[in-house]
C-alpha cells in the first residue's frame, strides 16, 4: 500500500508540471502578441538585452536555483528514506513454487520474525524488528494486475523499505540490503541441503562386536548411496569438476564397498568366528536363535492354516467364471474371477517366504555359533579384522568427503547460490539531470515571459508609434 | 462588460484554486483508502490419484472448505501473532474464498463422454484461493493479505499431509521409561516394541518419499531407518539375552507372578479361540449345507441347469460393474467379498491368534523357568523351542479331527505321524517333544520343525546356557545399558521429529502443486483514480473560478460600469478609492485626473450623437492608459475621468500623456472635432504623497488644459501658459 506522502509527492510533481505548462503557454501567447507589433530581431535583441529586468531576472534565477536545489534535496531525502532490492530465487525448484527441499516456497518468510530479528541485530542501531516490519514490504517483481491475468509462479521478488522517524538516520538502502542478505543466509541455512548425514565419525565403532561390523559400516555406506541417489535424481549427468565424479559413479563406488569390501569382511569374521567377547556374543546368538525359532514356528503355522483354509473351501462354492481379455502384452488372455482361495494362496506363499527367511537366519546363527565356539582365542585373525576395518573406514570416509564435495560443486554450479540480490537500475544522475533540465527550462520560459510581457506593456496603441516616430523625424529635419 | 479572459480569472484566484485542489484531493485519498480492498490470491492443483474424482488421498471425499476451517485459521492467527479480538476467526474465515477453476481438459473429456451417452465423475483439480482485507483489518493491508494467505497455505499443506497422507505419528512412547517401576526385562521388551513400530513407520515413509532429505537434520528416512535398525539388532537382543542369562530382576517374585499370569492369560485365550474356531466351523458347514440343499450354489447351477436356467439363475451372462451409485449420485467401489469368505477369513484369523498365543505362552514359561532356576526345562526349551511349544498342545486334537474329515489330508497326517516318529528316534532331546506333538496340525509343523533341525547339523548342546546367579555388577550393567539405549533413542526421536515436521511440508507440496505465486490484487487502481480525481478537481476548480469570476464581472458590469462608455462608473471609482484609502501606496503609483471642458459646446455645435462619440473616443483613450492588470481607469461623471497606475514612475505618466494626446488628436481630427480637456498628473514618489486621496487631490490641483483634434492655432500654448 502506498503511503499518503507518496501521493502528496505525486500531486506536487503534477502541480509543478501544470505550472510549467501554464508558463509555457503564457510565454507562447505573449510571444504571439508581441510578434504582431515587433520584428523577430527586435524581440531577439530585447531577449539578449533584458533591459530593466536585471533585478527580476536575478530574483527569478535565485528562485529557480532554490527550487532546483529543494527538488534535488527532496529527491535525495526520498532516496535516502526509500530503497528497494530484487531478491531472485536461482534454484531449479523455484519455478514450481517450491523450496530446495521440496516444501512450498513462502514469500512472506522474507519478513518473518526470525529474519527481521537477525537483521535488526546486524543493523545495530535499528533495534526493533517491529519497526523494520512496518517499513518493509515485499511483492512479486512481476505482478498480476487482475484476476484474468495468466497464472505465474514468481521467482523474483521486490523488497522495498520506507524509513520513518522511528528508524533513525539509518540509510534505507543499507537497511533493505541488510534484510535481503540476512534472508539469503537464513534461506540457505534453512533450505539448502545439509550434508550432516555424511559427517561420519565412527567414534562409537568400538561399542560394536566384529560380527555386527558389517551392519554398522553398511549404515554409513547406505547413507552415501541414498544421498547420491537423491542428487542423481536431480541431475544424473552432472560431473564435478573438482572430484571428477558423477553421483551415479559415487553410488556405484559405495555399492562396491558394501558388496565387496563389507561382504568380504563379514565372510572373514564368520569363517574365523571372530568376536571381541565370544562368550557374550554366543549367549546373544543363543537367545536370537530362540526368538527366530519361535518366529519360524509362527510363520509355518500361519502357512499351514491357510493351506487348510484352501482345503476347507467347499467345492460347491469354488466355481469361477473365465473372461477372455487382453494381457499387458496386448495378447489374448483368459482371466478368472477371484475367489477366497486366491487370496489364501497368496497369503500362504507370503508366510512360507517369511518362514524361509527365518530358516536362513537360524542357519547363519548356528554356523556363527559353532565358528565362535571353535575360534575363541585366535588373536592373529582379530588383528587382520582390525586392519581391514580401518581400511574400510578410510575408504568410506574418503568417499563421503568426495560425495560432499561433488554435491557442493553441484549446488554452486547448478543452483547459483539459491538466492541472488540485485538493485534496480535507478541512478540519481538521471533524476538529477531531469531536475536540472526542468529548472533550466523553467528559467528560460519564465525569463522569456517576463521580457515579452514587458514588451507588450510598453507597446503603444496602433498608429501611435508611427506618429511619434514621424514627429521625431520632422523635429530632427 | 469586461472581456472574457479565463486565464486572468485563474491567475487572480490561483491560491484559492490550489487550496481547493489540495483539500479535495486529500479528501478523495481518504475516501478511496476506506473503499480500497486487497485480495491475495493463489491457484493450487491437487495432483494425486483420485483427485479428479473429488477424492482425498485416503479415498474419502475431498473437502476444500478445510482450507479455511477453524483449525487452520486459529493456527494461522497464532503463528502470525494476530490477536483474535482484532481478527475474529469467523471474520477471517469469511474473507477466504475457495473456487474451483474450470479445466478445459476435463470439460473436453466430459463432453466426449456425454456425446457417447455416458456420464463422468471427472472434475477440475484446480482451485483458486483468495483472501480479502480492507481498512478494518489494520495497517499494511497488502503485506497482511499476503502473509495471512501464505500462512493459511502452509498450515493447510501440513494438515492435509497429516490427515490424508502421512497419518502415522512417530513419537517417543518410552521417554522416561527408566523412572517407571517396570522390571528390566519388561523395560527392554517395551523398548523393542517401540523400535519395531518406529521401524515399520520409517520404512513406510522411506518408501513413500525416497528422494526426501531433511535440510535441518540432513537425514533421509532411509538413513534414520538404518540407525534404528542398527540400535535394535546390536543392543536389544544382547541385553535381553544378558538379563535372562544372569537372572537380572528388580523383584524376582513379582516378575514370576507377572509371567505366570501371562501364561494363564494365554491359556485362557487359547481356550476362547478354540471355542470360537469350532463355532465358526459350524457356521461354515451349515452355510454351505443350506446352499447345497436349496440347490442354490453356483456349482449346482453349472452342473444341473440348462442354458436358460444358467442365464436366469445365479451365474449371469454379463460382467457386473463393481461400483454402485450412492445417495449423492456418485459411483463408489463396493465390497464384493461374500459372507462365506468372510467366515473363512475369520476362521483363519482366530487360528492365527491361537497359534501366536501358543508360542507366547511357551516363551513366557521359559522366562519363568530362567528366573526360577528350572534348569531341566530351560535346557529342553533352548535345545528346541519349537518342539517344546508344540508339545502338549491341545489344539492338535482339534486340528487332527478337522483334517481327518477330508480324504486328501488323511494321508498327509499319517505320513506326518510316521515322519515325526522317525524324527523322535533320531533325536533323543527332541524325541520327547515329538512324541507329544505329532497330532498337532496333522504333523505338518513337526515335519517343518524337523526339516529345520536337520539343517542344524551339529550337537544341540551348543544352544544350552544355563542362567547364572545375579550380582550387583550385572544389575549395574543392565541399568547402564538401558540408560544408554534410552539416551540414543531420545536423540533419534528428536531427529525423527524434526525430519517429520519438514516431511509433512514436503509431502503436502508433493500432493498439492502451486500454479501461481501469492499475488495481491488491488480492488481499485488507486493511483489511477487519484490521478483522474486530481485532474477532475483541477478542472472543476478552474471552471468554478472562471464561472464565479464571470458572475462577479456581470455584477460589476451591472452595478459599477458605465454602459455608454464601457468603463467603471462613479460608484466603481468611489469603491476603488475607498479600498485604497487606508493603504500606503507603493512608490511609482500614479494618478491621472482628466476632465472634458467643451463637451457642451460639441453637443451644441455637432449634435448629441457626435458628443457621445467624442466622449467614447476619449474614454477609449483613457482606457488605453492602463496596461497593467491592477491599473484602474474610471468615469467619475460630468466629463471627469480618473486613472490610477501601479507602475507610473520614471516618466511613464508623461509618456502616457503624450500618447493620449497623439491618439485623441488622430481620432478626433478624423471627426473634425476639437476637444479641450484638463489633465492633472501626480505620482507618489515624486510628490511624496502615499495616500490615494491626497494623490488625487494633487492631480486635480495640478490640472492643465489640453486640446486634441483640429487645433485652433495658438490656443493650446496660451492655455498652458
Amino acid at each position: 500500500m502506498k503511503e499518503f506522502g507518496y501521493y502528496v509527492f505525486l500531486v506536487c510533481v503534477a502541480v509543478c508540471a501544470l505550472w510549467m505548462l501554464a508558463v509555457f503557454f503564457r510565454t507562447v501567447l505573449l510571444f504571439l502578441r508581441c510578434r504582431r507589433r515587433y520584428m523577430l530581431s527586435d524581440i531577439g535583441r530585447e531577449m539578449l538585452r533584458g533591459g530593466g529586468l536585471r533585478r527580476r531576472i536575478l530574483g527569478l534565477v535565485s528562485v529557480s536555483a532554490l527550487f532546483g536545489a529543494a527538488a534535488a534535496l527532496i529527491l535525495l531525502a526520498y532516496r535516502y528514506q526509500n530503497a528497494a532490492v530484487n531478491i531472485t530465487l536461482t534454484y531449479t525448484e523455484a519455478a514450481s513454487g517450491l523450496n530446495p527441499n521440496g516444501s512450498r516456497y513462502n514469500m512472506s518468510d522474507i519478513l518473518s520474525d526470525e529474519v527481521l530479528e537477525e537483521a535488526a541485530g546486524a543493523l545495530g542501531s535499528v533495534a526493533d524488528p517491529e519497526l523494520l516490519k512496518n517499513g518493509l514490504s515485499v511483492e512479486p517483481a512481476q505482478k498480476k494486475k487482475d484476476e484474468d491475468d495468466d497464472d505465474l509462479i514468481s521467482t523474483q521478488f521486490a523488497l522495498s523499505f520506507v524509513s520513518g522517524r522511528e528508524t533513525g538516520i539509518q540509510k534505507a538502502e543499507d537497511i533493505v540490503r541488510t534484510v535481503a542478505e540476512t534472508y539469503r543466509n537464513w534461506f540457505i541455512r534453512k533450505y539448502a541441503p545439509d550434508f550432516g548425514s555424511l559427517d561420519l565419525s565412527f567414534e562409537d565403532i568400538d561399542d560394536y562386536d566384529y560380527p555386527d561390523m558389517q551392519q554398522y559400516l553398511s549404515v554409513a555406506v547406505q547413507r552415501i548411496i541414498t544421498f547420491s541417489e537423491a542428487f542423481s535424481g536431480k541431475d544424473a549427468a552432472f560431473l564435478s569438476g573438482s572430484t571428477g565424479e558423477s553421483f551415479s559413479s559415487l553410488k556405484a563406488k559405495a555399492e562396491d564397498i558394501r558388496n565387496t569390501g563389507l561382504g568380504a569382511l563379514n565372510d572373514y569374521i564368520l569363517y574365523n568366528g571372530i568376536s571381541r567377547d565370544p562368550e557374550s556374543y554366543m549367549s546373544r546368538i543363543r537367545y536370537g536363535h530362540l526368538i527366530e525359532s519361535n518366529e519360524y514356528l509362527k510363520n509355518i503355522r500361519a502357512y499351514n492354516v491357510r493351506l487348510r483354509a484352501i482345503e476347507r473351501y467347499d467345492n460347491d462354492m469354488a466355481t469361477v467364471v473365465y473372461i477372455p481379455t487382453y494381457d499387458v502384452d496386448n495378447t489374448f488372455y483368459m482371466s478368472k474371477t477371484k475367489i477366497g482361495i486366491d487370496h489364501f494362496s497368496i497369503d500362504a506363499e507370503a508366510f512360507s517366504a517369511a518362514a524361509s527367511g527365518n530358516l536362513e537366519t537360524i542357519m547363519s546363527q548356528d554356523y556363527l555359533l559353532r565358528q565362535l565356539e571353535g575360534h575363541r582365542r585366535d588373536s592373529a585373525a582379530r588383528r587382520n579384522v582390525g586392519e581391514t576395518i580401518e581400511t574400510l573406514e578410510a575408504q568410506i570416509l574418503e568417499l563421503a568427503e568426495k560425495t560432499k564435495q561433488t554435491a557442493q560443486d553441484y549446488l554452486d554450479t547448478a543452483q547459483y547460490g539459491y538466492v541472488s540480490i540485485s538493485t534496480p537500475d535507478d541512478s540519481f544522475l538521471k533524476e538529477g539531470i531531469c531536475i536540472a533540465a526542468a529548472v533550466l527550462g523553467y528559467l528560460i520560459l519564465a525569463y522569456a515571459g517576463m521580457v515579452l510581457a514587458r514588451m507588450c506593456r510598453r507597446a503603444r496603441p496602433q498608429g501611435v508609434e508611427e506618429k511619434v516616430s514621424g514627429e521625431g523625424r520632422e523635429a530632427e529635419s | 462588460m469586461k472581456d472574457f479572459r479565463p486565464l486572468s480569472y485563474i491567475k487572480r484566484h490561483v491560491v484559492s484554486l490550489i487550496l481547493f485542489f489540495i483539500l479535495m484531493t486529500a479528501g478523495l485519498y481518504v475516501a478511496l483508502s476506506l473503499l480500497q480492498t486487497y485480495t491475495a490470491q493463489v491457484t493450487i492443483e491437487y495432483v494425486y490419484n483420485g483427485a479428479d474424482q473429488g477424492l482425498a488421498p485416503d479415498g474419502t471425499k475431498l473437502d476444500t472448505s478445510e482450507i479455511y476451517s477453524s483449525a487452520v485459521i486459529s493456527r494461522v492467527l497464532d503463528n502470525l501473532h494476530l490477536d483474535q479480538k482484532d481478527h475474529p476467526i469467523d471474520t477471517v474465515r469469511s474473507a477466504v474464498l475457495v473456487e474451483q477453476v474450470e479445466d478445459e481438459e476435463v470439460e473436453t473429456v466430459k463432453t466426449a463422454l456425454n456425446e457417447d451417452g455416458e456420464s463422468s465423475d471427472l472434475q477440475s483439480t484446480k482451485y483458486t484461493i483468495s483472501y480479502v482485507v480492507d481498512w478494518k483489518d489494520g495497517k499494511q493491508l497488502q503485506e497482511m493479505a499476503q502473509s495471512v494467505l501464505d500462512e493459511i497455505l502452509d498450515v493447510y499443506f501440513t494438515l492435509f499431509s497429516e490427515k490424508y497422507i502421512n497419518q502415522s505419528t512417530l513419537v517417543n512412547s518410552i521417554s522416561g521409561l527408566e523412572r517407571t517401576g517396570y522390571d528390566y526385562i519388561e523395560q527392554v521388551e517395551l523398548i523393542e516394541t517401540a523400535l519395531a513400530s518406529t521401524l515399520e513407520q520409517l520404512e513406510a515413509r522411506a518408501e513413500l518419499a525416497p528422494g526426501f532429505y531433511s535440510t535441518e537434520t540432513g537425514y533421509s528416512y532411509s538413513d534414520l531407518e538404518g540407525e534404528v535398525r542398527l540400535l535394535d539388532r546390536s543392543r536389544i537382543t544382547p541385553l535381553l539375552a544378558y538379563i535372562l542369562n544372569h537372572q537380572v530382576t528388580k523383584d524376582k517374585g513379582a516378575l514370576l507372578a507377572k509371567y505366570g499370569q501371562r501364561v494363564k492369560d494365554q491359556e485362557f485365550g487359547q481356550e476362547r479361540y478354540d471355542i470360537r474356531i469350532e463355532e465358526v466351523e459350524n457356521i461354515l458347514d451349515a452355510y454351505v449345507e443350506k446352499l447345497r440343499v436349496s440347490n442354490n450354489t453356483a456349482q449346482s447351477e453349472v452342473i444341473t441347469g440348462s442354458r436358460a436356467g444358467l442365464l436366469g439363475g445365479n451365474v449371469i451372462g454379463d460382467v457386473e460393474y463393481p461400483d454402485y451409485l450412492n445417495a449423492a449420485g456418485q459411483w463408489q467401489p463396493f465390497d464384493q467379498t461374500t459372507e462365506y469368505e468372510m467366515l473363512l477369513q475369520s476362521w483363519i484369523d482366530l487360528s492365527d491368534s491361537y497359534d501366536s498365543s501358543v508360542v507366547e505362552a511357551a516363551y513366557c514359561q521359559y522366562v519363568i523357568d530362567c528366573f526360577s532356576g528350572n534348569d531341566e526345562a530351560i535346557e529342553t526349551y533352548q535345545r528346541s523351542p519349537a518342539r517344546v511349544t508344540l508339545r502338549g498342545e491341545e489344539a492338535g486334537e482339534r486340528l487332527t479331527a478337522d483334517t481327518a474329515e477330508g480324504e486328501d489330508t488323511a494321508d498327509t497326517a499319517e505320513k506326518a505321524e510316521e515322519t515325526a516318529g522317525a524324527g523322535a528316534e533320531t533325536d533323543a532331546g527332541g524325541g520327547e517333544a515329538a512324541a507329544g506333538s505329532p497330532v498337532s496340525y496333522g504333523g505338518a509343523e513337526t515335519v517343518s520343525v524337523e526339516k529345520m533341525e536337520r539343517l542344524l547339523t551339529g550337537d544341540s548342546d551348543i544352544y544350552v546356557e544355563l542362567p547364572k546367579t545375579c550380582t550387583p555388577e550385572d544389575i549395574a550393567y543392565v541399568e547402564g545399558q538401558i540408560e544408554s539405549i534410552l539416551v540414543k533413542m531420545d536423540e533419534l526421536y528428536a531427529q525423527i521429529e524434526t525430519t517429520g515436521s519438514e516431511f509433512n511440508d514436503y509431502i503436502g507440496a508433493e500432493y498439492i502443486r502451486m500454479l501461481s505465486s501469492n499475488h495481491v490484487i488491488e480492488g481499485m487502481n488507486l493511483p489511477l483514480y487519484m490521478a483522474v480525481g486530481a485532474v477532475f478537481f483541477l478542472v472543476l476548480g478552474c471552471f468554478g473560478v472562471i464561472l464565479l469570476s464571470r458572475v462577479g464581472d456581470m455584477i460589476e458590469y451591472l452595478a459599477y460600469t458605465d454602459h455608454r462608455l464601457r468603463m467603471p462608473n462613479r460608484a466603481a471609482c468611489d469603491r476603488y478609492i475607498d479600498r485604497c484609502k487606508e493603504r500606503i501606496l507603493p512608490s511609482g503609483f500614479g494618478c491621472i485626473y482628466l476632465q472634458i471642458v467643451n463637451q457642451n459646446e460639441i453637443n451644441r455645435k455637432l449634435g448629441r450623437e457626435m458628443g457621445d462619440e467624442v466622449l467614447r473616443i476619449f474614454a477609449a483613450g483613457v482606457r488605453g492608459l492602463c496596461s497593467h492588470g491592477e491599473d484602474f481607469a474610471g468615469y467619475n461623471g460630468s466629463g471627469q475621468f480618473i486613472v490610477f497606475l501601479v507602475d507610473g514612475g520614471d516618466g511613464e505618466m508623461d509618456r502616457l500623456n503624450t500618447d493620449l494626446e497623439i491618439l485623441l488628436t488622430e481620432r478626433l481630427a478624423e471627426k473634425g472635432v476639437t476637444l479641450q480637456y484638463y489633465i492633472g498628473i501626480s505620482e507618489s514618489r515624486t510628490d511624496g504623497q502615499y495616500r490615494i486621496r491626497g494623490l488625487l487631490t494633487q492631480a486635480i490641483g495640478r490640472k492643465a488644459m489640453c486640446e486634441a483634434g483640429i487645433r485652433r492655432s495658438g490656443q493650446n500654448s496660451e492655455d498652458r501658459e
